[in-house]
């Protein structure tokens, strides 16, 4: 594949769906940059399917399986974009779908419909490229258990760390470790723990590593599953301020999910609300935490308060 | 080429049969098909039918068949053992070769034409005209860091052998070394990661760009891999990170040399690793004797 052309294609793609109305010059000087990652229409289901599944599911049917013919529905229609630094917050209730659309997006399931635009990659999921390639280099996964996270729980942090910039032709010891270290450091693990076996690291530690793997070579976009999940709760305050911190330097596109909204209160700059595998609500966080329109999202900031 | 003799041909001309050489014939042919191959993708491994032999399978199995399969009774056989014609097992396989084949023996390295040997190279610069086979205990070079064979082979398939750097990165953070001292992993012409077989870090950076075909087999795990003429062999390092060859305390107290491998005698083996306590000495005994003759 060409990294160029693929870059041109994908600029000139993005520029096309964002600025329909607009001249070429006009374009040029109004226009944001457009967004790291732009998501149409994403759907799943896990079923045979039938005529009836999108209508009998959902707040209609309050539920993502379909009673005819037994068909989870579980990502229906989903789109959003994120801009580079923009960290999109996705919350709901277990079982909403929120871990299967992470999964679309990280290209380990395919998505029944749907684009999946990425800055300088084009429509991921149409690509011919290996599906495993492109995930190293554009779009990466920090998992809610850092075991599922192909960890090598033996080997050093700082080699857990260093294996995505081996992996990508860095033949410098001493600047792959310095670019390790120096990540770890700043997400808060002492120098003197950077050679011990990562198996002898608490869960909250563990997570920094897996986020300073996911980080040291920038990915266009960052997924985060349930990142704090497990943690206790001074562990999770720390650690998201961390995320906040790199997040905001490195300029990824930022996905994360939680069934926690205080999380996602911290987090993110825009919020979806997903219910039955269906975006019920979206907008900056004040806006819908505070003021939550939607019947589902008002209830799940009650449970909050209680 | 059409007059040219064949390893058959020959053997009748000496009145030997069809099981000339102890292999018989299809064995032989199938041990050379998979030698051609492995001279056609350098590095790779390549299985074969890897028959008993009357030396224990990790004893030189895999080298031996090699050799067997190429011998004729024009050939001239020297095989050593870490340098050492001597050895219990170098010399046994040498009658054994010699006899079975009619072809002659020899210890003197410039007058082989082909060159057994288990844990080292020759210290004499090999000619085009000789062929050194080697053996190997261990061909795959994942083994370490892979452990599903499958898994290895998919990882050969795409030249992604991040495993690999990832191990030599840990070692290089936690031990500021890498710990594997012989069979260090190399990288034939830029692409294929191959074991050397357990020869010193000395041999390592002696491997490539030579005159003469060298040919790696591995009896028990059944699998050869070759090393055609002036292919380039370099140990998998890190730019600035380089391999070193092992260093000697002292020069040889036989002849004195100051640049070849040399060993402490008094050890249970002929290692660096396990040397003893006892005066340095060379390990490749004929070059030593050819210094000390030839000085
Ligand atoms: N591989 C699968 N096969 C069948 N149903 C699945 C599969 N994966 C997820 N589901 C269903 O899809 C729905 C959404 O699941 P999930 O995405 O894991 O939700 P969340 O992460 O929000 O808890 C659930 O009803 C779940 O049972
Ligand atoms: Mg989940
Ligand atoms: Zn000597």
């Amino acid at each position: 594949m060409n990294p160029t052309s693929t870059a041109q294609a994908a600029a000139a793609q993005s520029a096309a769906a964002h600025a329909p109305a607009a001249g070429p010059t006009a374009a040029a000087q109004v226009l944001p940059p457009p967004p790291l990652l732009s998501a149409r229409g994403l759907s799943r289901r896990f079923g045979p399917g039938c005529d009836l599944c999108i209508e009998l599911t959902g707040d209609a049917g309050a539920t993502s399986r379909c009673p005819a013919c037994g068909t989870v529905v579980a990502v229906h229609d989903v789109s959003f974009d994120v801009g580079a630094g923009e960290v999109l917050g996705i919350v709901g209730e277990s079982g909403s779908g929120k871990t299967t659309l992470l999964s679309l997006l990280h290209l380990d399931t395919p998505a029944d419909a749907g684009s999946m635009v990425v800055d300088g990659y084009g429509d991921l999921l149409r690509s011919r490229t290996s599906d495993a390639e492109l995930r190293r280099s554009a779009v990466v996964m920090v998992h809610q258990n850092s075991l599922a996270a192909g960890l090598a729980p033996r080997l050093a942090a700082e080699s857990n760390v260093a294996e995505r910039l081996l992996r990508t032709g860095c033949r410098s010891f001493a600047e792959a470790r310095a670019r390790s270290q120096d990540l770890l450091a700043e997400l808060g693990i002492h120098p003197s723990r950077h050679t011990d076996p990562l198996e002898t690291f608490s869960g909250g530690m563990a997570q920094r590593v897996q986020l300073a793997r996911a980080l040291v070579n920038p990915p266009r976009v960052l997924l985060l599953d349930e990142p704090t999940t497990g943690l206790d709760p001074s562990v999770q305050a720390d650690l998201l301020e961390s995320v906040q911190r790199v997040t905001d330097r490195l300029g990824s596109a930022t996905v994360v999910v939680s069934h926690d909204l205080e999380v996602i209160r911290i987090l993110a700059d825009r919020v979806l609300v997903i219910h039955f595998g269906r975006v019920v609500e979206d907008g900056i966080p004040e806006q819908v935490f505070d003021d939550p329109q939607h019947p589902y999202t008002q209830l799940l900031v009650a449970s909050r308060l209680r | 080429m059409s007059d040219a003799p064949t390893v058959a041909s020959l053997a009748a001309e000496h009145g030997q049969s069809e099981a000339y050489a102890y292999l018989d014939e299809r064995t032989k042919r199938n041990v050379r098909r998979a030698l051609l191959k492995a001279l056609a993708i350098p590095g790779w491994q390549i299985p074969f039918d890897s028959r008993e032999m009357p030396v224990a399978r990790g004893w030189g199995s895999g080298g031996l068949q090699v050799t067997l399969s190429l011998v004729g009774p024009t050939d001239t056989v020297k095989v050593i053992d870490q340098g050492d014609d001597s050895s219990a097992n170098a010399s046994s396989m040498r009658s054994l070769i010699s006899r079975t084949s009619g072809c002659a023996e020899t210890t003197v390295t410039e007058e082989a034409t082909i060159i057994q040997s288990r844990h080292r190279i020759p210290e004499i610069p090999l000619r085009g005209d000789q062929v050194l086979v080697l053996q190997v205990p261990h061909p795959e070079p994942l083994r370490r860091v892979v452990t599903n064979d499958a898994v290895a082979l998919e990882h050969h398939a795409e030249r992604d052998y991040t495993p690999a750097w990832l191990d030599l990165y840990d070692d290089e953070a936690r031990h500021g070394a890498p710990r594997t001292g012989a069979d260090y992993p190399v990288l034939v012409e830029g692409t294929t990661l191959m074991s050397p077989s357990p020869i010193p870090r000395y041999d390592v950076l002696r491997l490539g760009n030579r005159p003469h075909a060298t040919l790696l087999g591995a009896g028990r795990r059944a699998r050869v891999a070759a090393l055609p003429p002036f292919t380039s062999v370099e140990p998998l390092v890190f730019d600035d990170r380089p391999l070193l060859a092992e260093s000697a305390a002292e020069p040889c107290i036989r002849c004195g040399s100051i640049d070849s491998y040399r060993v402490q005698s008094g050890g249970r083996y002929q290692l660096a690793a396990e040397a003893g306590n006892g005066p340095w000495c060379c390990s490749d005994v004929d070059a030593c004797r050819t210094r000390r003759n030839d000085p």
